[in-house]
């Protein structure tokens, strides 16, 4: 993405500083600009990335002219080197920045829970009584990824109890299922042990509905599914 | 439980969201938000935006108790209630104490 013009007057919000462990001539930097207006890398660290220029990414896609807030603006710097690939979780916890994983994790959620990405921001932007330090940021952001899992599973789960919880909650399907079952088992039985078989394991089939039976009414209980009152039958005559 | 009992104990106009119910509660995010949204799919909760939306910073989402939540929180701690004092006849008494 080639980075919008930068005004003359756009602050500075670079960091200069030089990391002695990082090669100067596989070094990349992005500046990551979340709300705001164009930012300017400073000649001194665009001098580090002798490689390419330097990325001006944004960070919400968007330009803000609303005010420039140093907790939505940061300045990274990444060792660059295509020959050499580092561990995924290692790169992750080298280059994983606070508000990227939060971007991780709204994605992760899904958009069922699009709300969350707004709540998470402002999660992360603190409180005037109580600001976060970097490890604290960090150590949030992995709550909200965590949290974003949690959604995705109990969507799921939920996706996957549908056709369960239909069964459930019909009173003719549910009979299916347990008087199915029970007559696989008769037939099973008729099949291995003929008819005489039959009566003298009676007790099987019956003991499989009795459980059938149990299993569901406790199942019905668990998910808070109520049977639908039988209709009343037309008196006779 | 911890969850509710700081979004009951929020002052009405200064409603609990999502940081403080974490400092207060002593719960981390991973386990407060899919709390929050489970309280808000049982109708225990309900949720508002912060307006108008602050400059500086991103729009807080606030919680409040609505009925349903403040009968089950009711029902939860007359239920946690017995189970203490229970534990806490099991515990050895020092003997001569009260």
């Amino acid at each position: 993405m080639k980075p919008p013009p930068c005004p003359a007057d756009s602050p500075d919000v670079s960091d200069p500083h030089v990391d002695l462990v990082f090669d100067p001539d596989k070094l990349r930097i992005d500046v990551y600009l979340v709300r705001g207006e164009s930012v300017s890398v400073s000649q001194a660290s665009a001098d580090l990335a002798p490689a390419g220029p330097a990325n001006l990414l944004l960070f919400d896609g968007e330009h803000h002219s609303g005010l420039l807030n140093e907790h939505f603006i940061e300045v990274r710097r990444r060792w660059y080197n295509p020959n050499k690939w580092l561990p995924v979780l290692a790169s992750l916890m080298l280059y994983s920045t606070p508000w990227s994983l939060t971007t991780f994790a709204a994605l992760l959620a899904g958009r069922k829970h699009g709300a969350s990405r707004d709540e998470w921001l402002a999660h992360l932007a603190g409180d005037p009584g109580y600001q976060f330090g970097r490890w604290g940021q960090l150590r949030a952001a992995l709550g909200f990824v965590a949290a974003a899992a949690r959604f995705r599973a109990e969507d799921a789960a939920d996706l996957a109890m549908r056709p369960a919880d239909a069964i459930l909650a019909s009173r003719f399907l549910s009979g299916l299922l347990a008087w199915g079952l029970v007559g696989v088992m008769i037939l099973f039985i008729v099949r291995h042990d003929g008819r005489w078989g039959l009566v003298a394991d009676i007790a099987d089939p019956i003991a499989l509905g009795g459980i059938l039976c149990l299993l569901l009414k406790k199942a019905r209980e668990r998910r808070g599914i109520k049977l639908p009152e039988p209709k009343p039958r037309r008196p006779r005559g | 439980m911890r969850v509710l009992d700081v979004i009951m104990n929020a002052p009405p106009d200064d409603p609990a969201w999502g940081l403080r119910i974490c400092e207060q509660s002593g719960h981390g995010a991973g386990s407060v938000y899919p709390a929050l949204e489970r309280m808000l799919r049982f109708g225990w909760l309900e949720d508002f935006w912060e307006v108008p939306q602050p400059e500086d910073r991103p729009r807080r989402r606030y919680y409040v108790v609505t009925g349903a939540g403040r009968a089950a929180y009711q029902e939860a701690t007359a239920m946690r209630d017995p189970r203490k004092a229970a534990s806490w006849r099991m515990t050895p008494q020092p003997e001569g104490g009260a």
